[in-house]
Protein backbone atom coordinates (compact mmCIF):
# COMPACT_ATOMS: atom_id res chain seq x y z
CA UNK A 1 0.00 0.00 0.00
CA UNK A 2 1.88 3.53 -0.83
CA UNK A 3 0.52 6.49 0.72
CA UNK A 4 -1.22 9.42 -1.52
CA UNK A 5 0.65 12.48 -2.52
CA UNK A 6 -1.68 14.55 0.01
CA UNK A 7 -0.55 11.87 2.76
CA UNK A 8 2.93 12.27 1.60
CA UNK A 9 2.65 16.06 2.01
CA UNK A 10 0.98 15.94 5.42
CA UNK A 11 3.52 13.59 6.56
CA UNK A 12 6.36 16.09 6.21
CA UNK A 13 5.93 18.19 9.16
CA UNK A 14 9.39 19.69 8.53
CA UNK A 15 7.99 21.76 5.32
CA UNK A 16 4.08 21.82 6.66
CA UNK A 17 4.16 25.21 7.05
CA UNK A 18 6.28 28.34 6.06
CA UNK A 19 7.99 30.34 8.70
CA UNK A 20 6.17 32.57 10.83
CA UNK A 21 8.37 35.60 8.98
CA UNK A 22 6.94 35.10 5.87
CA UNK A 23 3.23 34.49 6.75
CA UNK A 24 4.34 37.81 8.34
CA UNK A 25 5.20 39.11 5.36
CA UNK A 26 3.23 38.56 2.82
CA UNK A 27 -0.37 39.70 4.90
CA UNK A 28 1.96 43.49 5.28
CA UNK A 29 2.50 43.14 1.17
CA UNK A 30 -1.54 42.75 0.86
CA UNK A 31 -2.22 45.25 3.39
CA UNK A 32 -2.30 48.70 2.66
CA UNK A 33 -1.49 49.75 6.05
CA UNK A 34 1.56 48.90 6.39
CA UNK A 35 4.65 50.59 4.27
CA UNK A 36 7.76 49.77 2.71
CA UNK A 37 9.35 50.65 6.34
CA UNK A 38 6.91 48.22 8.50
CA UNK A 39 7.91 45.68 6.08
CA UNK A 40 11.96 46.41 6.37
CA UNK A 41 11.45 46.42 10.48
CA UNK A 42 9.79 43.50 10.02
CA UNK A 43 12.69 41.70 7.95
CA UNK A 44 14.94 43.36 10.15
CA UNK A 45 14.19 40.06 12.48
CA UNK A 46 15.91 37.93 10.46
CA UNK A 47 19.23 39.47 9.92
CA UNK A 48 20.44 37.16 8.01
CA UNK A 49 17.42 36.94 5.49
CA UNK A 50 17.72 40.79 5.23
CA UNK A 51 21.65 39.95 4.15
CA UNK A 52 20.73 38.01 1.48
CA UNK A 53 17.92 40.15 0.01
CA UNK A 54 20.16 43.19 -0.04
CA UNK A 55 23.00 41.28 -1.87
CA UNK A 56 20.26 39.29 -4.28
CA UNK A 57 18.97 43.38 -5.43
CA UNK A 58 22.31 44.72 -5.81
CA UNK A 59 23.30 41.71 -8.18
CA UNK A 60 23.94 42.76 -11.51
CA UNK A 61 20.53 41.10 -12.72
CA UNK A 62 19.04 43.84 -11.39
CA UNK A 63 21.91 46.46 -12.13
CA UNK A 64 21.04 49.17 -10.36
CA UNK A 65 23.60 52.16 -10.32
CA UNK A 66 23.88 52.36 -7.21
CA UNK A 67 24.21 50.30 -3.79
CA UNK A 68 20.68 49.49 -2.52
CA UNK A 69 21.36 49.57 1.40
CA UNK A 70 18.15 49.27 3.35
CA UNK A 71 14.92 46.53 2.77
CA UNK A 72 12.78 49.97 2.54
CA UNK A 73 15.01 51.44 -0.96
CA UNK A 74 14.93 47.70 -1.94
CA UNK A 75 11.28 48.14 -1.87
CA UNK A 76 10.49 51.52 -3.63
CA UNK A 77 13.24 50.26 -6.95
CA UNK A 78 11.94 46.58 -7.00
CA UNK A 79 8.63 46.75 -6.07
CA UNK A 80 6.51 45.79 -2.74
CA UNK A 81 5.06 41.82 -4.54
CA UNK A 82 8.96 41.59 -5.92
CA UNK A 83 10.61 41.58 -2.62
CA UNK A 84 7.78 39.44 -1.23
CA UNK A 85 8.59 36.37 -3.92
CA UNK A 86 12.65 37.16 -2.78
CA UNK A 87 11.64 36.59 0.50
CA UNK A 88 9.55 33.50 -0.78
CA UNK A 89 12.74 32.11 -2.47
CA UNK A 90 14.85 32.92 0.13
CA UNK A 91 12.93 31.00 2.62
CA UNK A 92 11.83 27.53 0.88
CA UNK A 93 15.60 27.32 0.22
CA UNK A 94 16.42 27.35 3.70
CA UNK A 95 13.57 24.88 5.13
CA UNK A 96 14.38 22.36 2.44
CA UNK A 97 17.98 22.45 3.21
CA UNK A 98 17.31 20.47 6.46
CA UNK A 99 15.88 18.05 4.79
CA UNK A 100 18.31 15.75 2.83
CA UNK A 101 17.96 12.67 0.92
CA UNK A 102 19.90 9.85 -0.11
CA UNK A 103 18.73 9.47 -3.49
CA UNK A 104 20.01 12.35 -4.68
CA UNK A 105 22.77 15.31 -4.17
CA UNK A 106 21.15 18.62 -3.40
CA UNK A 107 23.72 20.08 -5.21
CA UNK A 108 22.73 18.64 -8.45
CA UNK A 109 18.82 19.29 -7.22
CA UNK A 110 19.13 22.92 -6.32
CA UNK A 111 21.20 23.74 -9.68
CA UNK A 112 18.49 22.47 -11.66
CA UNK A 113 16.10 24.15 -10.13
CA UNK A 114 17.78 27.45 -10.22
CA UNK A 115 18.56 27.55 -13.99
CA UNK A 116 15.08 26.40 -14.49
CA UNK A 117 13.93 29.41 -12.26
CA UNK A 118 16.57 31.73 -14.22
CA UNK A 119 15.20 30.96 -17.57
CA UNK A 120 11.76 31.53 -16.66
CA UNK A 121 12.53 34.42 -15.26
CA UNK A 122 14.30 35.19 -18.91
CA UNK A 123 11.32 34.18 -20.77
CA UNK A 124 9.01 36.11 -18.63
CA UNK A 125 10.33 39.38 -19.27
CA UNK A 126 11.41 38.31 -22.87
CA UNK A 127 7.53 37.84 -23.47
CA UNK A 128 6.69 40.96 -21.43
CA UNK A 129 5.20 39.50 -18.38
CA UNK A 130 4.95 41.37 -15.05
CA UNK A 131 6.46 40.15 -11.89
CA UNK A 132 8.79 38.30 -13.37
CA UNK A 133 10.10 36.95 -9.74
CA UNK A 134 6.79 34.59 -9.73
CA UNK A 135 8.43 33.01 -12.71
CA UNK A 136 11.29 32.73 -11.26
CA UNK A 137 9.78 31.19 -8.25
CA UNK A 138 7.57 28.84 -10.35
CA UNK A 139 10.68 27.67 -12.05
CA UNK A 140 12.69 27.33 -8.59
CA UNK A 141 9.69 24.77 -7.14
CA UNK A 142 9.16 22.82 -10.30
CA UNK A 143 10.21 20.02 -8.92
CA UNK A 144 10.24 20.74 -5.24
CA UNK A 145 7.63 17.95 -4.99
CA UNK A 146 10.68 15.08 -5.28
CA UNK A 147 12.23 15.80 -2.14
CA UNK A 148 9.13 15.07 -0.42
CA UNK A 149 9.36 11.57 -2.44
CA UNK A 150 12.91 10.76 -1.67
CA UNK A 151 12.27 11.56 1.77
CA UNK A 152 9.49 9.58 2.54
CA UNK A 153 8.85 6.75 0.30
CA UNK A 154 12.99 6.25 -0.98
CA UNK A 155 12.47 2.68 -1.85
CA UNK A 156 9.71 3.65 -4.56
CA UNK A 157 11.42 6.77 -5.38
CA UNK A 158 14.62 4.84 -6.49
CA UNK A 159 12.61 2.22 -8.11
CA UNK A 160 11.00 5.07 -10.16
CA UNK A 161 14.68 6.66 -10.93
CA UNK A 162 16.13 3.53 -11.60
CA UNK A 163 13.11 2.44 -14.27
CA UNK A 164 13.36 5.90 -15.76
CA UNK A 165 16.80 5.72 -16.30
CA UNK A 166 16.96 1.82 -17.59
CA UNK A 167 13.98 2.18 -20.29
CA UNK A 168 14.80 5.89 -21.43
CA UNK A 169 11.28 6.93 -19.97
CA UNK A 170 10.60 10.48 -18.86
CA UNK A 171 10.64 10.29 -15.36
CA UNK A 172 7.28 11.37 -14.58
CA UNK A 173 5.63 8.31 -16.34
CA UNK A 174 7.93 5.97 -14.61
CA UNK A 175 6.63 7.93 -11.58
CA UNK A 176 3.15 7.10 -12.06
CA UNK A 177 3.56 3.21 -12.85
CA UNK A 178 5.55 2.10 -9.38
CA UNK A 179 3.99 5.41 -7.31
CA UNK A 180 0.70 6.16 -9.28
CA UNK A 181 1.33 9.77 -8.88
CA UNK A 182 4.12 12.06 -9.52
CA UNK A 183 6.53 14.68 -8.24
CA UNK A 184 4.51 17.52 -9.99
CA UNK A 185 1.83 16.35 -7.94
CA UNK A 186 3.06 16.09 -4.64
CA UNK A 187 4.82 19.51 -5.16
CA UNK A 188 1.35 20.80 -6.02
CA UNK A 189 -0.61 19.50 -3.06
CA UNK A 190 2.78 21.22 -0.80
CA UNK A 191 2.43 24.92 -2.94
CA UNK A 192 -1.76 24.11 -2.17
CA UNK A 193 -0.99 23.67 1.55
CA UNK A 194 1.23 26.54 1.48
CA UNK A 195 -1.05 28.88 0.36
CA UNK A 196 0.69 30.27 -2.41
CA UNK A 197 -0.67 31.68 -5.57
CA UNK A 198 -2.91 29.69 -7.85
CA UNK A 199 -0.28 30.46 -11.00
CA UNK A 200 2.26 28.90 -8.89
CA UNK A 201 0.42 25.81 -8.09
CA UNK A 202 -0.49 25.06 -11.68
CA UNK A 203 3.13 25.76 -13.06
CA UNK A 204 4.48 22.99 -10.67
CA UNK A 205 1.06 20.48 -11.04
CA UNK A 206 1.55 20.96 -14.98
CA UNK A 207 5.39 21.59 -15.60
CA UNK A 208 4.93 18.01 -17.70
CA UNK A 209 1.64 18.39 -19.19
CA UNK A 210 0.62 21.93 -19.89
CA UNK A 211 -2.23 20.53 -22.58
CA UNK A 212 -3.96 19.46 -19.17
CA UNK A 213 -4.41 23.01 -17.98
CA UNK A 214 -7.37 24.84 -18.91
CA UNK A 215 -6.77 28.20 -17.13
CA UNK A 216 -4.11 29.64 -19.45
CA UNK A 217 -1.65 30.55 -16.37
CA UNK A 218 1.64 31.70 -18.31
CA UNK A 219 3.59 30.00 -15.86
CA UNK A 220 2.33 27.01 -16.78
CA UNK A 221 3.58 27.57 -20.52
CA UNK A 222 7.13 29.18 -19.51
CA UNK A 223 7.87 27.03 -17.13
CA UNK A 224 7.44 23.83 -19.44
CA UNK A 225 9.41 25.61 -21.53
CA UNK A 226 12.27 26.60 -19.22
CA UNK A 227 12.19 22.84 -17.68
CA UNK A 228 13.06 21.16 -21.51
CA UNK A 229 15.93 24.38 -22.62
CA UNK A 230 17.58 23.51 -18.78
CA UNK A 231 16.90 19.48 -19.51
CA UNK A 232 18.49 19.96 -22.85
CA UNK A 233 21.12 22.61 -21.98
CA UNK A 234 22.44 21.70 -18.83
CA UNK A 235 22.68 17.97 -19.15
CA UNK A 236 25.08 17.04 -15.89
CA UNK A 237 23.37 13.55 -15.77
CA UNK A 238 26.37 10.81 -16.08
CA UNK A 239 23.49 8.26 -17.78
CA UNK A 240 21.47 9.89 -20.89
CA UNK A 241 18.61 11.47 -19.06
CA UNK A 242 15.36 12.15 -21.50
CA UNK A 243 14.48 15.47 -22.57
CA UNK A 244 10.42 15.94 -21.78
CA UNK A 245 8.49 15.79 -24.39
CA UNK A 246 7.17 19.83 -25.76
CA UNK A 247 4.09 20.46 -25.72
CA UNK A 248 3.93 22.81 -28.97
CA UNK A 249 0.99 24.71 -27.88
CA UNK A 250 2.98 26.34 -24.74
CA UNK A 251 5.54 27.59 -27.06
CA UNK A 252 3.01 28.92 -29.64
CA UNK A 253 0.85 30.92 -26.61
CA UNK A 254 4.62 32.85 -26.23
CA UNK A 255 5.55 35.83 -28.28
CA UNK A 256 8.76 35.28 -28.55
CA UNK A 257 11.46 33.17 -31.98
CA UNK A 258 14.11 30.31 -32.11
CA UNK A 259 16.61 33.36 -32.11
CA UNK A 260 15.38 34.46 -29.14
CA UNK A 261 16.61 31.02 -27.39
CA UNK A 262 20.52 31.14 -27.42
CA UNK A 263 20.87 34.65 -25.64
CA UNK A 264 18.59 33.45 -22.79
CA UNK A 265 20.74 30.51 -22.22
CA UNK A 266 24.10 33.01 -22.72
CA UNK A 267 22.35 35.09 -19.98
CA UNK A 268 20.94 32.23 -17.46
CA UNK A 269 24.69 30.95 -17.47
CA UNK A 270 26.04 34.81 -17.00
CA UNK A 271 23.49 35.15 -13.90
CA UNK A 272 24.16 31.27 -12.82
CA UNK A 273 27.07 31.40 -10.36
CA UNK A 274 25.84 34.57 -8.53
CA UNK A 275 22.69 33.95 -7.76
CA UNK A 276 23.19 30.49 -6.46
CA UNK A 277 25.65 31.61 -4.34
CA UNK A 278 23.35 34.11 -3.21
CA UNK A 279 20.35 31.78 -2.40
CA UNK A 280 22.82 28.99 -1.32
CA UNK A 281 25.31 30.29 0.90
CA UNK A 282 27.84 28.17 3.38
CA UNK A 283 28.00 24.98 3.14
CA UNK A 284 24.29 23.90 3.42
CA UNK A 285 25.54 21.02 0.96
CA UNK A 286 28.15 19.50 2.59
CA UNK A 287 25.91 16.97 4.80
CA UNK A 288 23.46 15.96 2.08
CA UNK A 289 25.55 14.22 -0.68
CA UNK A 290 24.75 10.58 -1.67
CA UNK B 1 48.53 40.34 -9.93
CA UNK B 2 48.26 43.81 -10.27
CA UNK B 3 46.36 46.70 -11.77
CA UNK B 4 48.35 46.52 -14.89
CA UNK B 5 46.21 45.79 -18.23
CA UNK B 6 46.48 45.74 -21.50
CA UNK B 7 43.22 46.56 -24.25
CA UNK B 8 43.69 43.44 -26.51
CA UNK B 9 41.01 43.03 -30.24
CA UNK B 10 38.40 39.89 -29.42
CA UNK B 11 40.19 37.90 -32.38
CA UNK B 12 43.52 37.81 -30.23
CA UNK B 13 41.64 36.62 -26.72
CA UNK B 14 42.16 33.04 -25.31
CA UNK B 15 40.18 31.12 -22.88
CA UNK B 16 41.95 31.63 -19.40
CA UNK B 17 42.45 35.16 -19.58
CA UNK B 18 41.61 37.04 -17.15
CA UNK B 19 39.05 40.36 -17.73
CA UNK B 20 40.70 43.87 -15.66
CA UNK B 21 37.55 45.39 -16.11
CA UNK B 22 33.87 45.04 -16.19
CA UNK B 23 33.10 44.05 -19.77
CA UNK B 24 30.22 45.98 -20.74
CA UNK B 25 27.18 45.39 -23.46
CA UNK B 26 26.36 48.70 -25.46
CA UNK B 27 23.15 49.08 -23.68
CA UNK B 28 25.12 49.25 -20.37
CA UNK B 29 24.45 46.31 -19.47
CA UNK B 30 26.97 44.14 -17.53
CA UNK B 31 28.22 40.79 -19.39
CA UNK B 32 31.21 39.88 -17.68
CA UNK B 33 32.75 41.28 -13.95
CA UNK B 34 36.10 42.28 -13.90
CA UNK B 35 38.28 39.47 -12.71
CA UNK B 36 36.44 36.86 -14.50
CA UNK B 37 38.71 34.10 -16.42
CA UNK B 38 37.52 33.39 -20.22
CA UNK B 39 36.05 30.24 -21.85
CA UNK B 40 35.68 29.40 -25.23
CA UNK B 41 31.66 30.06 -23.99
CA UNK B 42 32.27 33.14 -23.17
CA UNK B 43 34.57 34.54 -26.21
CA UNK B 44 31.70 33.23 -28.51
CA UNK B 45 28.78 34.90 -26.46
CA UNK B 46 31.37 38.06 -26.61
CA UNK B 47 31.65 37.95 -30.54
CA UNK B 48 28.11 37.71 -30.17
CA UNK B 49 27.21 40.66 -28.64
CA UNK B 50 29.97 42.53 -31.11
CA UNK B 51 31.96 43.16 -28.27
CA UNK B 52 35.37 44.68 -30.37
CA UNK B 53 38.26 44.88 -26.94
CA UNK B 54 38.40 43.36 -23.88
CA UNK B 55 40.82 44.92 -21.14
CA UNK B 56 43.31 41.68 -19.59
CA UNK B 57 44.62 41.52 -16.44
CA UNK B 58 48.56 41.63 -18.48
CA UNK B 59 50.31 40.52 -15.59
CA UNK B 60 48.59 37.08 -15.43
CA UNK B 61 50.96 34.90 -17.05
CA UNK B 62 50.11 33.47 -19.86
CA UNK B 63 47.64 30.79 -20.01
CA UNK B 64 49.39 27.27 -19.28
CA UNK B 65 49.23 24.74 -21.80
CA UNK B 66 46.03 23.08 -20.28
CA UNK B 67 44.11 26.33 -20.48
CA UNK B 68 44.75 26.64 -24.25
CA UNK B 69 41.30 25.61 -26.67
CA UNK B 70 42.65 22.56 -28.24
CA UNK B 71 42.51 22.97 -31.91
CA UNK B 72 38.53 23.16 -33.08
CA UNK B 73 36.79 19.86 -34.61
CA UNK B 74 34.58 20.64 -37.16
CA UNK B 75 32.73 17.17 -36.89
CA UNK B 76 31.09 16.06 -33.32
CA UNK B 77 31.91 12.87 -32.80
CA UNK B 78 28.87 10.12 -33.95
CA UNK B 79 28.76 8.72 -30.23
CA UNK B 80 27.96 12.48 -29.00
CA UNK B 81 25.45 12.90 -31.89
CA UNK B 82 23.44 9.33 -30.90
CA UNK B 83 23.45 10.30 -27.43
CA UNK B 84 21.70 13.58 -27.68
CA UNK B 85 19.49 12.20 -30.21
CA UNK B 86 18.36 9.56 -28.24
CA UNK B 87 17.70 12.38 -25.53
CA UNK B 88 15.84 14.23 -28.03
CA UNK B 89 13.44 10.46 -28.64
CA UNK B 90 10.47 12.07 -27.19
CA UNK B 91 10.37 15.08 -29.13
CA UNK B 92 9.00 16.40 -32.71
CA UNK B 93 12.69 16.85 -34.09
CA UNK B 94 10.57 19.47 -36.96
CA UNK B 95 8.96 21.77 -34.36
CA UNK B 96 10.97 25.20 -34.33
CA UNK B 97 11.96 25.28 -30.82
CA UNK B 98 13.20 21.74 -30.68
CA UNK B 99 15.12 22.17 -33.85
CA UNK B 100 16.76 24.93 -32.48
CA UNK B 101 17.44 23.33 -29.00
CA UNK B 102 19.12 20.68 -31.10
CA UNK B 103 21.38 23.05 -33.15
CA UNK B 104 22.50 24.96 -29.84
CA UNK B 105 23.18 21.56 -28.11
CA UNK B 106 25.55 20.10 -31.17
CA UNK B 107 27.34 23.42 -30.97
CA UNK B 108 27.92 23.39 -27.40
CA UNK B 109 29.25 19.85 -28.02
CA UNK B 110 31.36 21.27 -30.71
CA UNK B 111 32.79 23.74 -28.00
CA UNK B 112 33.36 21.12 -25.64
CA UNK B 113 35.09 18.52 -27.68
Amino acid sequence: MTLTAREIVAGTVEVASLPEIFIRINEMVDNPHYSASDIGRMLSKDPAMTARLLKIVNSPFYNFPSKIDTVSRAITVIGVRELRDLVLATTVVKLFTGLPNDLVSMDSFWRHSTQCAIVARLIAAKNRELNVERFFIAGLLHDIGSLLIYRKIPELAREALLRASHNDEVLEIAERQVMGFTHADVGAELIRKWRLPKNIEEAVEYHHLPQNCHTGAKEVAVVHLANIITAAIWDTAPEPMVIPPLDPKAWEVLDLTPDDIEPMVSDAELQFEEIFSNLFTENVFKRSAS
Amino acid sequence: MGLDMKNMKIQDIAPGMVTATDVLASSGHLLLPAGTKLTTRYIRMLHARDISYVAIESDEESPSPDHQAPPRPTVVPDEHVNRLMKRFQYNDLKNSFIKELVRICTSRLMDRA
